[in-house]
């Protein structure tokens, strides 16, 4: 049975970007006291605001300093914090098997998957885990116990990338499995139409969930510096292949693939999606805390 | 327009014209492979392809046609016709004029021009014509190629001079020959327009004859073939008619060697054509004069009697005649027949007296004569008794006889104690009369220092001849002179044989005792004049007793010169160092009851002669020459053996200098007469005979004939025409082909870099 320390990330190396926290922006439900607010509001130690004073509350929660000063009965209402449920959906699609010169962008996402799934379980939110190409191949539910990265670590180390990519059908489905609001860590290379994969971001999103798209691209597909004539073999359909001079294909690929990541960029601005693009020839504790802090800034 | 390729070979380059294909799929088949994810964004839009394929096809064929032009240009292409010229754009050409210096060129017509004339007019014409930078060389075809201008030169001007200079136009022409040296002029030619130009007299003779037609057969495969070659075109400019040329012609004048006498007879033959025979207006030999005198009154010579109609045999009339010139030395002799008077010469549409020759050019022949001094010293065994012939008399008298005063050898009789001192000095009264021969006639034997000195005299040139009889010393003679093979002498002696008392038997039945010459056995050059066994030759010279000469081993130096009836030799001779010496068997006197002297043997004194002649090499230089054949004179003892100056028959005298003991010249091309004056101010005569078949036929070709040669030589045309020559000349595309390949060259690199920028 394979051990955590077969993936190979180094989860002290995140604390050379101090002391860093994947914080929700929005609201989560969670189900233990926690780090992140809750959309329920109840009496817990954090002042929310005052309400009118209904029959049946509880009469030791109303104000009375308020009622000296103004002769109305209000109930104090304090916020209730709660943890984290987070999913961490990656992509297996064999287009995330392509490597060039450095380590495959799926290996890449398990570093990333692996490394944040610490990080939450270690400020104890509960991270659950999915994986999937044309359908879901493992859907492991959020735990925020600290055996469960162990679980989280063995399912990312026994996934192969393969497959067709069909992303947004995907999505769709499991936007409407994750019932409870939380948050949604997508990492993948997007290898789909835009407009399907919106409307799946969308889903996500109507249903409440924070939406965090990790677009793991290899430095090769952002440059495609191939010189020689080339046959690029498709790493989704083992029958496809293209024999072409790259040179004269550069210029209109390079177009077709800024448009992609420009589109996609902005239909996730668009639908609040927190879109963060990850070359894979980066250190994955570097990308990973410069993201971070910038996202803990933003807070 | 009509194109061509100089160097069709280089068309094989365009195999590589494929090489960008090669590499197009060599590219195609040698291919990274990647597993690739990101597929969708290799779909290229359908107009980015075709943009793309566009491009690449361009790009290709742009290369492809790059190779190909390039090889193209180097295949050397040309085009033919006057396009390039009326656009302004021609090249310049290379032009070697070859005109006809036969005799048949010195026809005239009415108005007194010769075909020559015509000829120079024609080729002027065609300099007018052509532009400034191009390059002519003129030649003229005779018998040997003469270079008038012998290097291609645009100086026009002095091209024009040059053929204004035309040598007279004499013999007989090699065309072939003429074709082939022209070719060789132009081989180093760098430009494609290059034309030679064969002007002559349209004869058959030279030009289509059975013997010039093989000549052409064996050289057109060394021509080049195809259009590599120069264009080749020829000028007739002689008459059409085949009616008989009217002619008057002398063949070669001839003579024998001089032999002993300064009198010597003369032979030629004149050939008169296309008329019936009327004496000739004057016939006559002059000597010692080269040039003929321009005023009519002025000509001097010997009128020859005019032959009359019964000495004409098929149109020949022989003709002979003596001279006995004033003493010894080079002398010319020139024999000239004049058939029209200088008036109707000068008119010739004069009506009722017709034309009696209308070919100039034959008209005169010259004959160089030399008519060498020989001085000879005779060494006597005997001490001499005045008033009494004895010994080295009786050879004295053969080789000079005191009445003769045209005699050519001056031959002086000294004892044998005087040999060393006669040796410098001179002979006769006249200068450059050291000895040049030694003959002892019967020396018992020398002292040493004689014999050193005769020996030095021998390797330094000079000629001895030993004659053996009673005194000679035979053992002297072995032990000394023959030296092992190592002396002047030829052969050892054996012994002496017969019996000098033997008497000549008178029945007729009784065999001779005697020895006598064997004329058969007379191989050698020196006596060449008596081969054969003729009444009253040598072969009545009879030898009661003579000495036994061993016949000479194989591969030795010396060699049997005459032999005797008893099959012992008679003569030997042998070289020693720059010298001769010959070794006679008998004494040439009285001695032995020889009758060499008598009457019995009347060519005694003309083998005296010849040996003596031989001996002192005066018959190794010729003076009568053919085309070609060098000119060589071997200075007196008196004149400078560096410096002597050659007049030839046209042009500047030229300076030569001397190569050892000779002066050579080897440029005898053009016939006529050469005269080399000596330092000291002697002339000597040389005389390039041309061939008098140049006056025999003035036929001209049929045209089937001239269709024959055109065939042969890949004649481009026979034509008159100066304009169609120059008009069909050749245009060179090589550097127009250059420019295209720059230009493509442009073309490439700006779509490379546009498709570079553009990806």
């Amino acid at each position: 049975m394979p051990t955590a320390s077969t993936i190979r990330f180094d989860p002290t190396s995140l604390a050379r970007y101090g002391r860093l926290a994947l914080v929700a922006r929005g609201l989560v439900e969670g189900f233990l006291t926690g780090a992140h607010k809750s959309p329920y509001k109840g009496y817990s130690v954090e002042f929310a605001e005052h309400r009118q004073y209904y029959p049946g509350d509880e009469i030791r929660h109303i104000d009375w300093r308020a009622y000296g000063k103004t002769d109305r009965y209000y109930i104090k209402e304090y916020e209730e914090e709660t943890n984290l449920r987070a999913h961490l959906l990656v992509d297996a699609s064999g287009s995330m098997a392509y490597a060039g010169k450095q380590q495959s962008k799926f290996e890449y996402a398990q570093l990333v998957a692996a490394s944040l799934a610490y990080l939450m379980l270690h400020q104890r939110d509960a991270v659950g885990l999915g994986t999937h190409d044309t359908q879901i191949r493992r859907l492991i539910p959020p735990k925020a116990t600290s055996k469960h990265l162990l679980q989280v670590l063995t399912a990312l180390e026994q996934t192969q990338p393969g497959g067709e990519t069909d992303l947004a059908p995907i999505w769709h489905q499991l936007a409407s499995q994750f019932s409870r609001r939380g948050m949604v860590i997508i990492l993948s290379d997007c290898f789909d139409k835009v407009k399907p994969l919106l409307k799946a971001l969308q889903h996500f999103r109507y249903q409440r969930h924070e939406v965090l798209l990790f677009h793991i691209l290899a430095p090769e597909e952002i440059e495609f510096p191939f010189t020689k004539w080339t046959q690029f073999r498709n790493l989704e359909n083992a029958g496809h292949k293209l024999l072409v001079d790259p040179s004269w294909l550069r210029k209109e690929y390079r177009k077709n693939f800024q448009e992609f990541c420009t589109e996609l960029r902005e239909s996730a601005g668009k639908a609040q999606v927190d879109y963060h693009l990850m070359r894979t020839d980066q250190s994955v504790d570097r990308a990973l805390g410069i993201y971070l802090s910038r996202r803990h800034a933003r807070r | 327009m009509a194109f061509g390729l100089t160097n069709a070979i280089m068309l094989i380059g365009l195999i590589a014209v494929a090489i960008p294909i090669i590499i197009h799929l060599l590219n195609r088949r040698r291919f990274d492979v990647v597993d690739w994810g990101a597929m969708q964004f290799l779909q290229v839009s359908e107009v980015t392809r075709r943009k793309v394929f566009i491009e690449e096809l361009l790009l290709m064929l742009l290369r492809m046609g790059l190779i190909a032009i390039l090889v193209l240009g180097m295949a050397l292409p040309f085009a033919v016709g006057s396009l390039f010229d009326r656009l302004g754009l021609g090249d310049n050409r290379d032009v070697v004029l070859v005109l006809d210096g036969s005799t048949g060129m010195s026809l005239t017509d009415d108005d007194n021009k010769s075909i020559q004339d015509k000829a120079v007019e024609w080729c002027k014409d065609l300099l007018d014509k052509m532009s400034p930078g191009d390059n002519v060389a003129v030649l003229q075809a005779r018998e040997q190629v003469v270079f008038v201008v012998p290097q291609l030169s645009s100086d026009h001007k002095r091209i024009r001079k040059e053929l204004d200079k035309l040598a007279a136009p004499r013999g007989v022409c090699d065309w072939p020959q003429a074709v082939e040296t022209a070719e060789a002029l132009l081989k180093n030619s760098g430009r494609s327009r290059r034309e030679i130009i064969l002007v002559g007299d349209g004869r058959k003779a030279g030009w289509s004859d059975e013997r010039t037609l093989r000549r052409w057969e064996l050289l057109a495969p060394q021509l080049p073939q195809g259009d590599a070659g120069p264009r080749l075109w020829a000028v007739p400019l002689g008459r059409t008619s085949s009616e008989p040329v009217p002619n008057w012609s002398l063949t070669s004048l001839r003579s024998g060697r001089a032999r002993a006498s300064t009198t010597l007879d003369f032979r030629s033959t004149v050939k008169v054509a296309g008329q019936k025979y009327e004496p000739p207006y004057s016939m006559r030999f002059r000597v010692d004069q080269i040039e003929e005198p321009t005023d009519t009154s002025q000509i001097k010579g010997s009128s020859l009697p005019l032959p009359s109609r019964d000495d004409l045999r098929d149109g020949r009339l022989p003709l002979t005649f003596s001279h006995t010139f004033e003493g010894p030395g080079a002398h010319l002799v020139t024999l000239i027949v004049e058939p029209d008077s200088p008036e109707r010469k000068k008119d010739k549409t004069q009506i009722g007296v017709p034309i009696k020759d209308r070919v100039a050019g034959d008209n005169r022949q010259d004959f160089a004569v030399m008519l060498p001094l020989l001085p000879v010293l005779l060494v006597d065994g005997l001490a001499p008794e005045p008033g009494k012939y004895r010994g080295a008399d009786f050879l004295q008298v053969a080789l000079a006889p005191a009445r003769d005063k045209s005699r050519l050898v001056r031959a002086r009789v000294v004892p044998l104690e005087e040999l060393t001192a006669a040796l410098s000095r001179d002979i006769g009264p006249e200068a450059n009369t050291k000895p040049r021969v030694v003959v002892l006639c019967d020396v018992p034997r020398l002292a040493d220092d004689q014999r050193e000195t005769l020996t030095q005299f021998v390797n330094a040139g000079g000629g001895l001849l030993v004659t053996h009889g009673p005194r000679s010393d035979l053992t002297w003679y072995n032990k000394e002179l023959y030296r092992g093979g190592l002396g002047l002498l030829p052969t050892i002696l054996d012994e002496p044989n017969g019996n000098e008392d033997d008497p000549y038997p008178t029945d007729g039945v009784t065999p001779d005792p005697a020895a006598h010459p064997l004329p058969a056995s007379f191989t050698h050059a020196a006596l060449d004049l008596f081969r054969g066994n003729l009444s009253g030759g040598l072969g009545n010279a009879r030898f009661p007793r003579w000495w036994k000469l061993a016949r000479p081993e194989i591969g030795s130096p010396s060699l049997v010169v005459a032999e005797l009836t008893t099959k012992y030799p008679w003569m030997l001779e042998k070289q020693v160092g720059k010298g001769r010496v010959i070794q006679c068997a008998v004494a040439m006197d009285d001695s032995w009851n020889t009758n060499l002297h008598r009457l019995e043997v009347p060519e005694f004194p003309l083998l005296a002669f010849e040996l003596v002649a031989y001996l002192a090499g005066a018959r190794g230089i010729e003076f009568n020459l053919t085309p070609g054949q060098p000119l060589i004179y071997q200075p007196l003892d008196d004149e400078s053996k560096e410096r002597a100056t050659l007049r030839p028959p046209q042009g500047e005298p030229v300076e030569l200098e001397g190569k050892g003991d000779l002066f050579v010249h080897k440029d005898t091309r053009l016939p006529g007469v050469y005269s080399l004056t000596t330092s000291r101010n002697r002339t000597i005569y040389y005389v390039v005979h041309p061939d008098p078949r140049g006056s025999d036929d003035f036929t001209p070709a049929t045209e089937a004939e001239r269709e024959q040669v055109k065939e042969l030589v890949k004649l481009d045309g026979y034509t008159q025409d100066v304009s169609q020559v120059l008009a069909a000349s050749r245009q060179d595309l090589w550097w127009w082909l250059m420019l295209g390949v720059i230009g493509l060259l442009c073309g490439e690199v700006w779509l490379t870099g546009r498709i570079v920028k553009g990806r």
